[in-house]
Formats: structure tokens, sequence, C-alpha cells
């Protein structure tokens, strides 16, 4: 047998493998139900499942151990986004209050809050992929997988019990020698993530979402009374969901005087514009682009989106999406050599009509968040320049270069220097939502915000072709 | 070929349907058939849009830009088709299935097809099996092609295959599908006749599919 030491997120195991098994690193690691984040699918290409093996950095999904070892994993750092907002102090009454538990259940990852609710106190964050994740990687993938009841209760079963060790995790380490916490000290719960992971988690079926009309079972929004009580973020609709309201309680845009815009920016892109008086809320099907792990070489989609930025400036591709292959050999002709070198089998031609096509969808992302943007300041009748800020949000978002959406006209001109990254500010709701007085304010969220449905609006339409072109539009 | 006929395909190849407002009265007048402006003008110049976006070197708006001149030119010259009795290579049903709205691929391959001079009755997007099979049953339709963008509504196309079956017109007619999830895999397990991945090459498997049923 070979023993293989592995450090994982700080605590050590030793793991034994038959000598001859020709398995690698990743599939043993994964065995040993330590995730390995893969997203080019174990390939070899997108370098995200980069370990340190005695020293030196392997590739886990094609490295294979012939030897005793010491691997080292450490999380990238942009799995998990972290910053925690304080609650407050709350006044002894002489009833313990115990502890509270935020969930961020986002599609890909899940992030989990560990409070003290007597201090307002955050004792603890931690995240990891979200244990649903090999049943699809978008929220229509969940739905399809969800077909059934048994299905769709060993989805709740997985993200529960993932959620339970989460928190577990979260107690272990927020525990001293004088203070010992335990999962049955968690007396609240507050969870936001979008309507079909709450729905999963709350073992109600997503399955009238994924069909038009797309109504969902339940828009949440109540406190189930139980053991820990537990509260999920109120829902505007199918698919803008208890994260979004979370985002206008955290960024505090329920309370603004002047017009906003809430973006939230994932394979699903979600929009608020408005003001304290009232939101009007839209969502736009943006696809791979904008997910973690597009584009040819699996770069995260944010950088995809600057390496695409780079290309229209350098005339590799024309406003038009259409890509140049002399262009990209004059002015990535080392790229090129670079990548010959480091496979047997490299084909230059079949490489850049990957990057071609990738940049046609990166087109049909942006001409999904262009539509989207183009109704609802038609529909409102508030124009782009009304706008006094912008704040973006989600997994992708929080990653997004702003000036490489400004080059490829993703954000439009109007919007300059009014962004405001927000990081997690779903997160940061769950955290707050374990305040009485927030899910008060939740609850007139959801009372101010209006959904308007793009499936099947000429005007959308009409603005998503418009939008396809890069570039700022020429007035 | 007629210079007038050169400028027609050219004008559609580059969306000018002012142009094409223009030039094919023009060539009526200097004694072209509509056949000939039809079948060398409008149908050649969509036809080399339909490669270019097959290769990725135009996108969806060019498309659709050169369709709305190539629409403009098939309106100018229907009269004189029907008296010259040209009739098209055959009648396709085309939708997006129950469920699902998508329709902008839809409609390119639409465009594709009638740029081989195909009949296709458009019955739009969130298309019930039921209206499928009236199509077939009440206008005649060859081919039935569906479309279908979410992996949810996927399914749905198996239901119309079935529902045809029961109609009893299974073996009358082709069936073609297609959208971003679809796959040649899906195509098979469903029964389904013909599978292509994108709008051009939609319009010559059914091009293809169509000259096969009337040899
Ligand atoms: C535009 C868009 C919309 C628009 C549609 C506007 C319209 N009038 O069509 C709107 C905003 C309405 C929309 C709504 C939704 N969408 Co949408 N949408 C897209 C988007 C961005 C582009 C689709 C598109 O137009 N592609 C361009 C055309 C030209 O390509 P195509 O359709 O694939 O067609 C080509 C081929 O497939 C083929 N083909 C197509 N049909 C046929 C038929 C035959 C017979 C043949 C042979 C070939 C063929 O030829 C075409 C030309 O080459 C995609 C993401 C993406 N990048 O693909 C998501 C996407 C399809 N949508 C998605 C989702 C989830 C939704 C919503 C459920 C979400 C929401 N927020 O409400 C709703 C559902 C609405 C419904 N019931 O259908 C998901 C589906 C995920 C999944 N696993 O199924 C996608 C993939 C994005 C994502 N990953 O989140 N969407």
């Amino acid at each position: 047998m070979l023993n293989i030491k592995v450090i994982y997120e700080g605590t050590e195991r030793d793991l034994s493998v038959p000598f001859d098994s020709k398995r690698t690193l990743k599939d043993i690691l994964e065995d040993a139900g330590m995730a390995v984040s893969a997203p080019c699918g174990g390939m070899g290409i997108c370098g995200r499942c980069m370990v340190n093996v005695d020293g030196k950095e392997e590739l886990a999904c094609t490295y294979v151990p012939e030897k005793d070892m010491t691997v080292t994993v450490s999380r990238r750092k942009n799995d998990v986004v972290k910053s925690a907002p304080e609650l407050g102090e709350l006044p002894d009454v002489g009833v313990p209050l115990g502890l509270g538990l935020a969930l961020d259940l986002g599609t890909t990852t899940v992030a989990a809050f560990l409070y003290d609710l007597q201090s307002g106190k955050c004792l603890g964050m931690t995240g990891a992929e979200n244990a649903q994740r090999r049943f699809g990687a978008d929220v229509i993938s969940r739905i399809r997988y969800a077909e059934n009841d048994r299905k769709m209760l060993q989805l709740t079963s997985l993200i529960r019990e993932q959620v339970f060790d989460l928190g577990m995790e979260l107690c272990a380490a927020a525990s001293t020698k004088e203070k010992q916490y335990g999962m049955q000290d968690i007396r609240y719960i507050s969870i936001a993530g979008n309507t079909v992971m709450q729905s999963l988690f709350a073992a109600i079926t997503p399955k009238p979402i994924g069909e038009a009309p797309f109504t969902p079972i339940s828009l949440f929004g109540e406190e189930l009374v139980a053991e820990p009580t537990m509260y999920y973020c109120p829902c505007i609709s199918g698919y803008v969901g208890g994260d979004i309201t979370a985002g206008i309680l955290s960024t505090g845009i329920y309370e603004a005087d002047e017009t906003v815009l809430l973006m939230d920016l994932g394979t699903n892109c979600e929009f608020a514009l408005g003001d304290r008086n009232g939101f009007f809320c839209v969502s736009a099907p943006a696809g791979p682009s904008f997910g973690r792990g597009a584009g040819s070489d699996q770069l995260h989609g944010s950088e995809f989106i600057s390496l695409a930025a780079r290309f229209l400036t350098e005339g590799v591709i024309d406003e038009t999406g259409r890509f140049y292959g002399d262009k990209y050999r004059e002015k990535h002709g080392e790229e090129l050599k670079k990548r010959a070198l480091k496979k047997a089998v490299f084909d230059a031609e079949s490489y850049m009509k990957q990057l071609a096509s990738d940049i046609r969808s990166l087109q049909l992302a942006k001409a999904a968040v262009g539509g989207a943007l183009g109704t609802i300041f038609r529909e409102s009748g508030i124009s782009a320049d009304d706008v006094k800020r912008v704040y973006v949000a989600g997994g992708f978002g929080s990653f997004l270069d702003p000036e490489s959406a400004f080059t490829l006209g993703l954000f439009p001109e109007a919007f300059r220097g009014k962004v405001v990254m927000t990081g997690n500010s779903a997160g940061e709701g769950a955290c707050l939502a374990l305040r009485q007085e927030n899910r008060e304010i939740l609850k007139k969220i959801a009372g101010i915000c209006t959904y308007r449905e793009l499936s099947g609006s000429k005007v959308f339409d009409e603005e998503y072709i418009e939008a396809m072109c890069f570039g700022q539009p020429e007035e | 070929m007629k210079e007038i006929i050169r400028q027609i395909a050219e004008a559609v190849e580059n969306g000018k349907a002012k142009l094409i407002k223009e030039l094919v009265p023009q060539a009526i007048e200097e004694g072209c058939s509509a056949q000939e402006i039809l079948g060398e003008g409008l149908l050649p110049g969509m036809g080399v849009i339909g490669d270019k976006f097959s290769k990725n070197e135009v996108f969806v708006p060019e498309v659709l830009v050169s369709a709305r001149a190539m629409n403009k030119g098939v309106e100018l010259i229907k009269p004189l088709l029907q008296a010259e009795g040209q009739t098209s290579i055959g009648k396709v049903c085309i939708g997006t299935v129950e469920g699902d709205l998508h329709d902008i691929g839809k409609n390119i391959v639409k465009l594709m097809m009638e740029s081989r001079n195909i009949e296709v009755v458009d019955l739009g997007a969130d298309v019930s099996a039921d209206r499928f099979v009236e199509a077939v049953k009440n206008e005649g339709c060859e081919v039935v092609a569906l479309s279908a963008l979410l992996t949810t509504t996927m399914p749905v196309m198996g239901d119309v295959i079935k529902a045809l079956t029961e109609a009893g017109l299974r073996d009358k007619v082709k069936v073609m599908i297609g959208g971003a999830p679809v796959n040649q895999q899906f195509a098979d397990m469903i029964g389904a006749d013909i599978y292509t991945d994108d709008g051009a090459q939609a319009g010559l498997a059914c091009e293809k599919a169509l000259k096969e049923m009337h040899a």
C-alpha cells in the first residue's frame, strides 16, 4: 500500500491506496470525501485542481501517485466568499439565545455563517461546492433531475447533510476549552438561495419552475417553527429568489432615495431596478459563459470576459463577434506555441475554432444581459442615465473586471463611475435575516418588488438582438 | 449570370432590404422570371449567409437582417411566382415544443429552410403535440421540425413523436429535432429521423429528406 498524507483545509488525514491502482489523485481524494474542483471535467487543462505534492505543484486530475507522499490541498480563494456583517448585541433577558446559522445556498457553492445570537457576532464561516452539483451545473438540470419525489428527496438530503456537516465544522472551530458548541446549540437557521435551491432544501418540488409559466409552489418568506426554527428569504418569482431579496436587504437599497440597480450575474442573471418606493425585477438566462469554467480553456467566466475584451481591443474579434484567425496568430502566436508544447497533440486550427465559438456563446450571454436591461429601462421609463448606483453581485459578478465589462459593452457607458462590486450580498443578507427586525424588512422588500417575465416579450426580443454586438453602441 | 441577379444575391447577403426593393422590380422589368430572381438571386444570397453562420463568421443579427431583405424580395415576386406555377419542393411545419418559449434558433432554422425553397408553416413557440398532429393532417406537412432549448422540455419532443404515432401519421412524415441541448444520441433515443446542430445544416438535411420522400 501507498501512504498518502493529505492536508485538506487545515486538517490532516492518512490514506492508504493499493500500489498499482493507477488512479488519479483527484479520484483518490474524492473517494475519501474530499472535493476537488475540476471544472474542465478532469481533462488536465484548467489547472484548478492544482495541489501540492511534496512541495511540487501537480494537477490532481492527471497525477497518479506511485510513491508515499504528502499532499496539501488548499482551497482557491475565490471558491468561497468571505465577509460577514455584525448583527449588533441584544439585551440579555436571562434566556440564552444560542447560536444562529445563516446559509447562502448557491447553485454552485454553499456558504455557512455561524453567529452568537446574543452578541450578534459572527463566530466563523465556511463554504463548499454544493453537494448537488454532480446532478447538474444549473438550476434547470437540477429540476430535471428532481423529476420524482424519490430523486428530489435525494437532492434534499444531500444538501441538508452538507449543511449539517458545515454546521458541525463551524461549531467545532468555534469551540474553546471553556465553551463547547454543538449542533443542538443552533436555534435558528436563515436561508437565502434562488427559488430552486430553497425549494430543494425545503423538500418542495421545483418542477413547475422548469416549464412555462414557471410558477413556484412556494415563494417562502415565512418562519417555520421547528427545532431549530427555519426562515427562508422571500422569493419574487421562480427565477428571482431569496438571494435577490437578501441582496436588496444587505446592500440597503430598499432605503435608496435615488434610482439604483442591483445586478446579480451568473448563469442566470437577476436585475432589480428602482428605489425605496419599488423595484422592477427581471431575470435573464446568460448561459454557460457566465459560469465557472467557461471558455475553451475552462477559464473562469470572468477571466474569459477579460480575454474577450482584449481580443476586441486588439482586433482579434470585431464588434459583430467575428473571430479573425490570422489576427490571433499575429497577436497570440506565443500562446499557441506554448500550448503546442504542453500537449502531445495540438491542433491550432481547432483550438481557434473553439475560441470563436466561445466568443459566440459569450455574445449570447452579453445579449441576454443587454436585452434584460433594455427591457426594464424601456418598460419602467427609467433611463440608464437616471441610475445613480449599480451594485454588481453574484458568484460571477464578483470576479468581473468592470473595465472589461465596459469595453465589451456588457455595462452601458452610462454606468461608468457608478459600479459597486458588492461581493456576496446574498450571504450577508442571510446573516442579517437572523434578526427579527431584518426579517420584517425582507417582508417589506418582497412587497415592493414587481416581477416582469421576459419570456414571450416582444420588447425583450428586440432589445436582445439589438444588444448582440460587442462594444458600446454608437449614438 | 445576369448582373442584376448577382446584385440581388449580394444585397440579400449584405442585408440591404431597401436595395432589394429597387432591384427586384428592376429585374422584372429587364425580363427576368420570378423563378430566376428567387432561385438564382434571393435564395443563394441567403445561402451564403447560412454558410457563413455555420462557419461562425456571422451571427444571429446578420442572419435576421439578411432574412428581412430576402423576405422583402419574396413578397415582391409572390404574385409572379404563382402565375408561373412555381412550387416549393415540399412542406414543413416547425415549432418550439410545449413549455418552451425560445424561438430564435427555430426562426433561423425556418429561414434556412425557406432559403432552400421549402414551404414552412410556422406554429410558433410553446406548441402542443396536438397542434403538430393537426398541422400534419390539415396542412399536409411532410416534415415535422421540433425545437427545444431547455433540458426540461426536451422530453416533450418524444411526446410529439408518440402523438404522431397514435394518430397513425408517423410513417407519413419525417421528424427532425434540434436546439442547443439536443444531440444525435437523444434523437436516436426518442426515434427522431434527423438531427443537426445548426440551422444551415438543418436546411440542407430537410431539403435532402424531402427530395428522398418525393423520389
Ligand atoms: C435568449 C435566451 C432566452 C430568451 C429567449 C428569447 C427568444 N425569443 O427565444 C428568454 C429570456 C425569453 C429566455 C427565457 C428562459 N431561459 Co433561456 N436562454 C437564452 C440564451 C441566452 C440564448 C438562446 C438563443 O437564442 N440562442 C441562439 C440560437 C441561434 O441558437 P439555438 O437556439 O441553439 O439554435 C440553433 C441550433 O440549436 C439549431 N436548432 C434550433 N432549433 C432547431 C430545430 C431543428 C429541427 C433543428 C434541426 C435544429 C435546430 O439551429 C439553430 C441555429 O443554428 C440561452 C443561453 C445560451 N447561450 O444558449 C438561454 C438558455 C437556453 N435559457 C435557459 C433558461 C434556464 C431559461 C429560463 C427557464 C430562465 C428564466 N430566467 O426565465 C426561461 C425559460 C423560458 C421558456 N419557457 O422557454 C437555460 C437552459 C438551461 C437548461 N439546462 O436547460 C439556458 C441554456 C441558459 C442557462 N444556462 O441558464 N431565454
